[in-house]
């Protein structure tokens, strides 16, 4: 072992987070390798039938790293569980139960939500039945699978790599699940087997050599860039001791900085679209019409809500926790198993939304591409723009200089094309009425406009570097005496815990909330069946009953009878326009006409 | 009548009242609210007139059923104005719901007016209830008048959800505040 590499082992050590995991969770952090050796290698070809490379008992690392030429469009997955065994499974559920360690929804996404959204919801739902899936008994089978793993080496391991670029130390976590149950364990959005997760901790180096933390980054759903890290002093990221916490979502295993439920938002990607031309409805009737809307900058009844709880009130991994992390493994130098294969590390079930297919590992996207958080994990955290704190002043000074350098050189530049622009013009003036001069003058005038332009840019170029020269000493000042400003500045969107605030459902709305969009499929198709005649008129009822049953539970009569008669307004318009289109367009044209000729008299009485 | 609405109005009415100058507006109302009070009123007063007319007609249908003979020989005249049952009824519905309608809007109109807290809902109620009957007229055939009467609900709900009159009702708080 090098000196290099006990020394990044050593700071992955001092800052390894401590993990809270969601009561009911049955999934914690692995090594790979007894998880490799439960899995079966498959491949899957384009138009055939998948095909065992080698089956389960019999792969290593070593054989999962062999080279595979496999063409195009052929996939290769790993497979975790085969056949389930169903009385083992419902023993283990038993036992499961008798232990208490189950998990209690409580308030859930319905109860959240409007009617649009869960219907939308539903429908997602149904869509399972369609869409690859994995199969329902298999998240028993891997908890169960996973139990026997650890019965027999109990551990709980991460990852680690050590990343230096631009100033920056980058100790990057990489946690192996061997199954997300999100789905099928919390009401979440999908299962899969295997689930790799990942942090970041942003450290800087002073001229000591000492290190010391600035930022941390956690991988979580609907958010990118600047909006997943936070500052290391930011009351948000809590710490104990140097390691900081992470919050776990139960079955998605998804990294939060504060413990709650948060509400995630699924955008069905065909229904894009339909929501752009609602949001360009909400502009038109804000902006053209002067009317306004409810708030909200945008709607999103085209989304399909869920809830990742990530409540920490279960198990805690890290040092000094009720389970320690194992010694961890390093990715650098690479392990041949991370770099050589690119397949997936659990089940390929041909979902097309992929949400069900398991992912690839911790270099690789499910296509083979490189991950980004891996070939640049400071753009990947939006940090690739600023330099270590440390060496902020630095930066700054140097900027500073440059631009002071700028404008020495700016002011010469000036001085000389605005003598010779005045040259120019005072030879304009000279050449006014001398007839054998008309071509030169002619030259003149377009020199002296690419000479005027020129000078206009030097000017504005100038005056903007002073603002910035303000700017960056008063930002040096700033710095001078300690203060690093607002600590959430660069977030945009920040992911905070959903709360009860805008909850007033007695128990009995609830179930209403759950229950409604079931009763309006089943009363639709009740109609359909025994009074077709009455197709329109009973849904429309139908429809209207259900709506007018959930305003009333959420109080919101009066906004519902405000969108319906606005609802009709825009109707009535409709028909209106249709007929009296020509009429319509005769008046505006009219009414145009005789504006302008109002503002234009104005002017002449003026 | 009037002495007993007077004596119900709240104490807050009256005071508005004794303050008021001999202007025709109160002091410190905005004209979009003068504006939408005055269009439902105008609504009101339409409904109330239709309506009403339509009543006197079906109280002086004989004679005027008289008045028409005397000028059109009976056989040309229209078979359904020679029986009273194929239209009374439709008729008196129609117009006892005009009349109703009527009587909401001018109320509504004078509450607006006043700046009752409910009034800016009623007036989105009543609307509401106007478009939706013009929409079934219009599905069961019915053309003319109800165009007009689209027309006048459509402007009025136009404008009561203009952000000076939800201002004005404290129903939406105004967006260079919520800018600041």
């Amino acid at each position: 072992m090098t000196p290099e590499t006990n020394a990044d082992r050593a700071l992955l050590r001092r800052f390894e987070p401590v993990m809270r995991y969601t009561r009911g969770e049955n999934f914690f952090p692995m090594a790979v390798e007894p998880y490799v050796q439960e899995c079966s290698l498959w491949v899957l070809r384009p138009g055939e039938e998948p095909e065992c490379l080698v089956p389960e008992g019999e792969l290593t690392l070593e054989k999962l790293a062999q080279p595979r030429a496999e063409g195009f469009n052929a996939i290769l997955y790993l497979q975790f569980i085969e056949e389930p065994n169903l009385s083992e499974i419902a023993f283990y559920l038993l036992n499961r139960a008798r232990e208490g360690n189950t998990f209690h929804p409580g308030r859930g996404r319905l109860a959240r939500v409007g009617y649009s959204s869960r219907f939308v919801g539903a429908l997602f739902s149904l869509t399972l039945l369609a869409r690859g899936r994995i199969p329902g008994e298999t998240a028993a089978a891997a908890a169960l699978t996973y139990r026997r793993l650890m019965d027999n080496d109990e551990h709980y391991k991460y990852y680690g790599r050590v990343v230096r670029q631009n100033g920056w130390i980058v100790l990057q976590y990489w946690f192996f699940y061997p199954f997300n149950n999100w789905r099928s364990g919390f009401f979440g959005v999908n299962d899969h087997e295997a689930d790799w997760e990942m942090v970041n901790v942003y450290l800087s180096e002073n001229a000591q050599g000492e290190v010391q933390p600035e930022w941390v980054a956690y991988a979580a759903h609907d958010f990118s860039g600047d909006d997943l890290r936070r500052r290391w002093d930011d009351a948000e990221v809590e710490k104990v001791g140097e390691h900081p916490v992470i919050y776990v979502g139960a079955g998605s295993h998804a990294s939060y900085f504060q413990p709650g439920e948060y509400l995630t938002e699924l955008e069905i990607p065909f229904l894009a679209p339909l929501q752009q031309v609602l949001n360009s409805v909400r502009r038109a009737w804000q902006n053209f019409l002067g009317q306004t809307a409810d708030e909200g900058a945008e709607v999103n009844i085209l989304r399909i809500p869920f809830v990742d709880y990530a409540r920490g009130d279960g198990l805690t991994i890290g040092p000094g926790q009720a389970k320690e992390w194992r010694e961890p493994e390093l990715l650098d130098p690479l392990p041949a198993w991370a770099r050589a294969y690119r397949g997936l590390w659990g089940v390929f079930v041909r979902d097309p939304v992929a949400g069900e297919n398991a992912p690839a590992g911790p270099l690789f996207n499910r296509d083979g591409r490189v991950r980004r958080a891996w070939y640049d994990p400071l753009g990947w955290a939006g940090l690739d723009k600023l330099p270590p704190h440390t060496q902020e002043p630095n930066w700054v000074q140097e900027r500073l200089m440059e631009l002071r350098l700028r404008q020495t050189e700016l002011r010469g530049a000036l001085a000389e094309k605005s003598h010779e622009l005045m040259d120019l013009g005072v030879e304009d003036l000279a050449m006014e009425g001398h007839p054998h001069l008309n071509k030169l003058h002619a030259a003149h005038v377009k020199r002296m406009a690419a000479v005027s332009n020129e000078v206009a840019a030097l000017r504005a170029e100038q005056a903007e570097n002073e603002a910035l020269l303000e700017a960056l000493t008063l930002y040096a000042q700033q710095l001078a005496r300690g203060e690093r400003g607002d600590v959430h500045a660069h977030i945009k969107r920040a992911h905070s815990p959903a709360t009860d605030d805008g909850l007033k459902l007695s128990s009995f709305a609830e179930t209403w909330s759950a229950l409604s969009i079931g009763l309006l499929m089943i009363g639709f198709m009740l109609i359909v069946l025994f009074a077709r005649q009455f197709l329109l008129i009973g849904l429309t009822v139908l429809i209207a009953a259900i709506v007018f049953v959930e305003a009333g539970f959420r109080r919101q009569l009066a906004q519902l009878v405000t969108s319906v008669t606005i609802g009709l307004a825009w109707v009535c318009a409709l028909i209106l326009l249709f007929e009296f289109f020509w009429q319509i367009v005769v008046l505006g044209v009219i009414a145009a006409g005789t504006y302008i000729m109002w503002e234009n008299l104005r002017e002449l009485r003026g | 009548m009037g002495q007993n609405l007077r004596g119900n109005r709240s104490q807050e009415y009256d005071a508005s009242m004794l303050t008021a100058t001999p202007k025709s507006k109160s002091p410190g109302r905005p004209w979009p609210i003068t504006l939408g009070g005055l269009l439902i009123f105008l609504q009101g007063l339409a409904f109330l007139m239709l309506s009403g007319g339509a009543m006197a007609l079906m109280a002086n249908y004989r004679f005027l059923l008289e008045q028409f003979k005397s000028f059109i020989p009976p056989n040309e005249l229209p078979p359904e104005l020679l029986d009273p049952s194929r239209f009374m009824p439709a008729l008196l519905i129609e117009a006892t719901l005009g009349l109703t309608l009527a009587l909401f809007l001018l109320l509504n109109s004078l509450r607006f007016l006043q700046r009752h807290p409910r009034a800016w809902l009623l007036a989105m109620v009543l609307q509401g209830v106007n478009l939706l009957t013009a929409l079934l007229l219009y599905w069961r055939g019915s053309r003319g008048l109800i165009f007009i009467w689209m027309l006048s609900s459509l402007v009025i709900v136009f404008h009561l959800n203009r952000a000076d009159v939800l201002n004005a009702f404290h129903l939406r708080a105004p967006e260079a505040e919520q800018l600041k």
